[in-house]
């Protein structure tokens, strides 16, 4: 009886198609290792680009329009606005302006387009102050901005 | 009745989940691939410049790190500001991008975009974009 049923056994497993298995295990310890890599060695900080000087290539934030030519004068038909940065506001003709505001009053101060804004950063102005006035004239589609270096106006 | 007798039954197979693990790993190796931006040590050190309303950018190279004190290394390399083209060679690459700290004073920025040796390379901030704040 033992005889038997170890040979009706023996006839079931030849009549299998012989599986041949994949070993995974190998392809995702791999997988685990480019995924640890990847996860420490990168960053998913969002950034932005603004372009400070020249132009900027397609797909670029591009603030200035035009490479920087200080020889350059604004043509009649384009309003010229000159504003004085400092630490967190600009002074705009008599008037100081907080930059937290800046986005809101732009369209009163820019009343005119197309139009030139010359900037002269003042020694208390900072990169973020930078960053802040150049983001909302982009955003207001003024195209030609130029930041004056070397002012020596005090402010702020 | 009498089959299922004689024949031993069949030890039950796992289910392999070996594929799925790797599905999904693979999945997530593309997502840090796509969305995220290799970089060197130090390069995260500083508070960037914050704008919410530009469009997200990768980390691009060659990249110059300025910390508060106007310290500069050029894409992990401590630099001076007059080894900057030395550096570049005959190789003077289309941009360079400022990894800037956002309190750093503008007078060292706008010194830096003014440099004559550095004409004609083009110069862009790198700022950390931050979600604007809903209107109330």
């Amino acid at each position: 009886m033992a005889g038997q049923r170890i040979s009706l056994a023996a006839l079931g497993a030849a009549s299998r198609p012989r599986r041949y298995g994949f070993a995974l295990t190998p392809l995702a310890d791999a997988m685990f290792q480019l995924l640890i890599f990847f996860m420490l060695s990168s960053t998913l900080s969002p950034y932005s680009l603004i372009a400070l000087t020249g132009g900027a290539p397609a797909g670029q934030t591009a603030i200035t329009g035009l490479p920087d030519d200080s020889s350059a004068a604004p043509k009649p038909d384009q309003a010229l606005v000159i504003w004085h940065l400092s630490r967190g506001q600009i002074r705009a003709g008599t008037e100081t302006l907080p930059l937290a505001e800046l986005a809101g009053l732009v369209p009163a101060l820019l009343a005119e387009t197309p139009i030139e804004v010359l900037i002269f950063p003042t020694r208390s102005a900072t990169v973020q102050d930078i960053a802040t006035v150049l983001e909302v004239l982009g955003g207001r589609g003024v195209t030609k901005v130029r930041l004056v270096a070397g002012s020596r106006v005090q402010g702020g | 009745m009498r089959t299922a007798r004689l024949v031993p039954s069949r030890p039950r197979r796992q289910p392999d989940f070996s594929l799925a693990i790797v599905n999904i790993v693979l999945l997530l190796v593309f997502f840090f691939l796509i969305t995220g931006s290799l970089v060197q040590q130090g390069e995260t050190s500083v508070n960037l410049a914050e704008t919410s309303d530009l469009p997200l950018e990768r980390l691009p190279r060659p990249l110059l790190l300025i910390d508060p004190q106007g310290a500069m290394a050029l894409d992990g390399v401590p630099v001076t500001a007059d080894q900057i083209a030395a550096t570049f060679g005959g190789a003077r690459p289309e941009a360079l991008y400022l990894l800037a700290d956002g309190g750093l004073s503008a007078d060292r920025l706008m010194a830096l975009t003014t440099r004559a040796d550095l004409i004609g390379i083009s110069m862009r901030l790198i700022t950390l974009h931050i979600r604007p704040e809903p209107a109330p």
